[in-house]
């Protein structure tokens, strides 16, 4: 369980905008002394005195309140689990909450590390199976085996026959061209961007787009700019990964279209149920999961993270909130829903996941088909989890928690029966 | 005379390279192209060792080592298997399938001359 550090975050934001102890505890009418016991921790905080210094902090409240490093702890900690690393995970908050700064450049520089490592191993598996390649070194090794085979008799064969010896330097004259034809082919294989994308970096790029746009994009929205058009501002990406985004970009717009902001923050200030609102608005539920994830952030209406998954555990899409991490480098935790809709398409699985931190997440999925473009063969799916903290999002009828994790690694259930690999910690 | 070398290899420079090698030792090679017929090949031909390439057109270079180790007239014929791959699977499924020695290319020719030698022995 990781220890929270509210008086530590409070302490480092106040010493960050440079204000004293005594200014900061006279804004919000409490002692200096007291500020100093709730700076080290000594003392608890919340309700409206935390409200108060987050507003003379200049900081959302959720910024400083417990669980607010969650997401960045989960990271560390995979990072850690990722490099078979051993420091003090007991003491992550600590270390966050000391020098958030350093915290997310190490988190950050393990994002980077891991796009690598993709990479790198998307292009070794691609050293190993692309046929172009194999045909090419098949051919490559061919040729050096016939100059050096051929070389060695002319070497080592004084008493060699004139017409052999023609012969054989015809021959290495002709491998060596066949050599070097086969080498551009190779260079230039490599020259071209493609080679070395896949899923992941793919899926990477589309998670910088999105967060980058923290998941919403007004002037797409409004209609001020097109789909093609923001694809075009994008830097120079492959086919594949332009036509992913695409596909979410459009996703984004239809959604969008059905929905209208005004429309649904209006009708979300009374019903947080996804499947009213598809009622209400007379669109799929879907439609309607998609939209909740894709809202600008407003202290009015809950604020939905979201992930989504094809039949293979590939995540497709992903956009976590400050009290919900999601995992980085590996599948989640396989009691989540999420991977259960496949097992029931069109059917939406409403449910609450209850953390090992006790977090309670309320959650809303649905698995449907991702293509139906093809008779007699059955359609390939993809399953979308929505998830919120907030407790306005929580129906009258939740059925009971679900006992669950983050996924197994950084998960402390030891009795869990759905567990696939050791708790790092254990 | 050393005896008779079938050498079953697509490459035509590899062909004669390999050719005049194993003759300057006194060996006779016969040099076979096509993977189709190549075990069919080896039961007519009798010879003391076959060198087998593993990529060939028609058949793979594992599927005719597996049909001359099933047939009585060739199953204990020495093999010779070159590959340009050298990967470790070709190697598993060569041992597996009863490859005598297993040599990736590129060879040196005193190895190739050396390993021909210790099989017809």
């Amino acid at each position: 369980m990781v220890r929270t550090l509210v008086g530590t975050r409070i302490r480092e934001r106040r010493r960050a905008i440079k204000r004293t102890q005594s200014g900061l505890a006279k804004s919000v009418g409490i002692s200096a002394s007291y500020l100093n016991l709730i700076e080290h921790n000594r003392r608890g905080i919340a309700g409206r005195t935390l409200i108060a210094l987050a507003a003379e902090l200049d900081v959302d409240v959720s910024e400083l309140a417990d669980g607010a490093d969650s997401v960045l702890v989960n990271h560390l900690t995979e990072l850690a689990k990722s490099l078979k690393e051993t420091p003090e995970l007991d003491r992550t908050e600590e270390f966050i909450g000391r020098y958030p700064g350093w915290a997310r450049l190490l988190a950050s520089l393990g994002k980077t590390a891991q796009a690598q490592r993709e990479n790198l191993s998307a292009l070794t598996d691609r050293m190993n199976h692309d046929p172009f390649l194999s045909e090419t070194m098949h051919q490559i090794l061919s040729n050096i085996t016939v100059i050096r085979s051929t070389a060695g008799i002319l070497d080592t064969t004084p008493d060699i026959s004139d017409m052999h010896r023609r012969r054989f330097l015809k021959n290495i004259r002709t491998e060596s061209q066949r050599l070097s034809t086969t080498a551009q082919a190779m260079v230039d294989f490599f020259d071209a961007p493609e080679t070395i994308e896949n899923p992941q970096s793919t899926q990477s790029r589309d998670d910088e787009f999105w967060t980058r746009n923290k998941h919403h994009l007004p002037e797409l929205e409004t209609g001020k700019v097109t789909v093609e058009a923001l694809l075009a501002q994008q830097p120079k990406q492959s086919a594949t990964s332009a036509g992913a985004l695409q596909h979410s970009l459009r996703r984004y717009k239809t959604a969008a279209r059905s929905l209208p902001l005004d429309s649904l923050q209006a009708a979300l200030k009374t019903h947080c149920d996804p499947l009213q609102l598809a009622q209400i608005f007379n669109v799929p539920v879907a439609t309607v999961l998609l939209r909740l994830a894709h809202m600008p952030p407003s202290p009015d209406i809950p604020q939905f993270g979201l992930i989504e998954v094809d039949m293979s555990g590939a995540v497709l899409l992903r956009k976590e909130i400050p009290e919900f991490a999601l995992p980085q480098y590996s599948s989640a935790c396989s009691l989540w829903p999420l991977y259960r809709a496949f097992g029931a398409p069109g059917q939406i699985i409403r449910a609450v996941l209850e953390m090992p931190t006790g977090v309670q997440v309320t959650t809303f999925t649905i698995a449907g088909a991702s293509t139906t473009d093809h008779y007699d063969i059955p359609a390939l799916l993809r399953s979308t989890m929505i998830f919120t903290t907030d407790p306005r999002a929580v129906l009258p009828t939740t059925p009971t928690p679900i006992l669950v994790g983050l996924h197994c690694s950084v998960c402390p259930r030891k009795h869990c029966i759905e567990r696939r690999v050791d708790y790092i910690l254990s | 005379m050393a005896g008779t070398v079938l050498l079953i290899e697509d490459e035509p420079h590899i062909v004669e390279a390999l050719s005049f090698l194993l003759e300057r030792e006194g060996w006779t090679v016969v040099a076979h192209s096509n993977g189709a017929d190549a075990a069919e090949r080896a039961v007519q031909l009798q010879p003391k060792v076959i060198i087998l390439d593993v990529m060939l057109p028609n058949k793979s270079g594992i599927e005719i080592l597996t049909e001359i180790r099933s047939n009585a007239a060739t199953k204990d014929k020495p093999v010779l298997m070159l590959t340009a791959k050298g990967q470790a699977r070709d190697r598993a499924a060569a041992q597996e399938a009863g490859v005598s020695v297993f040599m990736t290319k590129p060879f040196s020719n005193q190895a190739i001359i050396d390993t021909v030698r210790e099989l017809a022995q």
